[in-house]
């Protein structure tokens, strides 16, 4: 019956250990998450122009080639087709990449919502505990004055 | 008749006293040495035997001498009779109607004072141990006060606490800004006379979706920070509400101590009252039947005839408890004179003697001696008869 304040001791140390561990979980998952979400991005930006030997994106679509070998692109020559399609591939690759983009930043805020509920369920659990503490005070106190 | 007693004989005549011979004085029969009257009477030595010319002269006088002694014997005891009733009378009659002895209710009152006082030590005690002390730098307390003070301590460490942690959690959530995307083959498209417009609402399409979804997060991250905010509040609200819950119920505990305490005090007081009541009437009954013995006394010894009722002031007992303290002033007690009757002269005392009527000798003998020797002296009497000189004084 008397207050013993280790008991609470006890509690807060079980709950940011509980706290820490699914932080640290979900970091790594989001590293995961984040890899995973990034890939398909920088297949599609590389998949539009190519790569340089330096590194880099090309200047000039892939596209381009494959029209220009059937003789509907190059100097001097245009042609509806391929003006639709280059509009066309431009749209779609806008939108692949918006939407791996959006992809990612989604399940980034994912993580970072779990992060921020695991931080304030921390919070409130230790303030459960205070609470818990102060009404095991007034408890306890209410018994040692009725012992009389 | 009775010896003495004057008798009239016929109208008109002198009174005439009639003598009564000295020899029946003597004729009391005295027990020999073996209990038996024998007649022969002790053994007196006959050293004269008289003439008796004077013996009648002699007998009277001595039993003049006898009566007049006897009655004046029996006027002094009626004297210290009376004297000693009148005495005894005035006594009791101060001892009468003097309710409870001083003294007996000065410690009945001090019986009823000392307990009053213990009763409210006690009573002080207990509730001074029961509200206690605390110490607030220390948090150390007793009693009430001492809950008291480690409930608001603990309510004020739990207010100091949220107070100090506002929740923060979703105002510092990290923030993913919003996505773009832009035409990456715009500038070639350009280049290449080929309009961009087509892909122009696309783009846009996108970035406002993109915004939006940000926008979203956004939205419920301020809204779960709101939620965890009204959690603080209630929270605090929750704290101010446990702590004025819990300062009432010690306070109605207290108060059920303190009114348990109170109600012991009031049935101690009771108790003590009804002994003190017990002790009085006690009392009363004890100086009531005092007053009675005294009564009865009196009557006693108004019933010996030395006394009238008049000399008795008060006649009556009242009954009537003092209602005001009682001075007990013993009565004086007045020592009654001693009256002593005049000694017997040797010759008176000789004349007493009791002498077996037989012996004649031996009575003409005293006859003749106490006539011829009125005055004489113990030691004349002694030698004269040394047998019964022997109580001769």
């Amino acid at each position: 019956m008397a207050f013993d304040p280790s008991f609470f001791e006890q509690q807060r140390r079980n709950l940011f250990n509980q706290y820490g561990q699914q932080a640290a979980l979900n970091a790594y998952q989001r590293y995961l998450a984040e890899t995973r979400g990034q890939r398909p991005i920088t297949q599609l930006e590389e998949a539009a122009f190519g790569t340089t030997p330096g590194g880099g994106l090309g200047q000039v679509p892939k596209l381009t080639s494959s029209y220009a070998r059937r003789g509907l692109q190059g100097q001097n020559v245009r042609s509806g087709i391929y003006d639709q399609a280059l509009q066309s591939y431009a749209k779609n690759r806008a939108r692949d990449i918006g939407y791996a983009r959006e992809d990612l930043a989604g399940t980034s805020r994912g993580y970072n919502l779990a992060d921020t509920q695991g931080l304030a369920n921390y919070q409130e659990g230790l303030k459960d505990l205070e609470s818990d503490k102060a009404r095991q005070i007034a408890s306890d106190a209410q018994a040692l004055l009725q012992l009389r | 008749m009775a010896i003495g007693i004057t008798k009239y004989v016929g109208a008109g005549s002198r009174p005439v006293t009639k003598k009564a011979p000295v020899s029946s004085l003597f004729k009391s029969g005295l027990p020999g040495p073996d209990g038996e009257e024998d007649g022969s009477g002790p053994t007196i030595t006959d050293e004269s035997s008289g003439s008796g010319s004077t013996s009648g002269a002699y007998t009277y006088a001595s039993a003049l001498a006898k009566i007049k002694a006897d009655q004046d014997a029996a006027a002094a005891a009626t004297t210290r009779a009376i004297t000693g009733a009148g005495n005894q009378a005035g006594y009791l009659t101060g001892l009468l109607n003097q309710g409870i002895p001083a003294n007996v209710a000065n410690i009945i009152s001090q019986g009823d004072v000392s307990g009053k006082q213990y009763i409210a030590d006690q009573y002080k005690l207990l509730a001074d141990q029961l509200k206690g002390s605390y110490t607030p730098e220390t948090n150390v307390g007793t009693g009430y006060l001492g809950a008291q003070g480690r409930t608001t301590a603990g309510y004020n460490a739990l207010q100091n606490y949220l107070q100090a942690n506002p929740p923060t959690a979703f105002q510092q959530a990290p923030q993913v800004p919003a996505t773009t995307v832009s035409n990456d083959l715009a500038q070639y498209m350009g280049g290449q006379g080929v309009s961009t417009a087509p892909v122009d609402p696309t783009i846009a399409a996108l970035n406002a979706a993109a915004g939006g979804g940000a926008q979203n997060y956004s939205s419920l991250l301020s809204t779960l920070g709101q939620l965890q905010q009204a959690g603080q509040q209630s929270r605090l609200a929750e704290q101010q509400m446990g702590r004025s819950g819990a300062l009432s119920g010690l306070e109605q505990l207290y108060q059920g101590q303190t009114g348990g305490l109170q109600q012991q005090q009031l049935q101690a007081l009771a108790e003590l009252q009804s002994n003190i009541f017990g002790q009085q009437l006690t009392a009363e009954q004890q100086a009531a039947a005092r007053n009675q013995s005294i009564q009865d006394a009196l009557a006693a010894l108004l019933g010996t005839g030395y006394i009238n009722p008049g000399q008795i002031t008060p006649t009556t007992i009242t009954g009537a408890a003092p209602n005001t303290v009682v001075t007990t002033t013993e009565p004086k007690i007045v020592a009654p004179p001693v009256v002593t009757p005049p000694p017997k002269t040797p010759i008176e005392q000789l004349a007493a003697i009791p002498v077996k009527a037989s012996n004649t000798t031996l009575i003409n003998k005293i006859e003749n001696f106490v006539t011829a020797n009125p005055n004489a002296t113990a030691a004349q009497v002694k030698k004269k008869f040394p047998d019964l000189g022997k109580n001769i004084k």
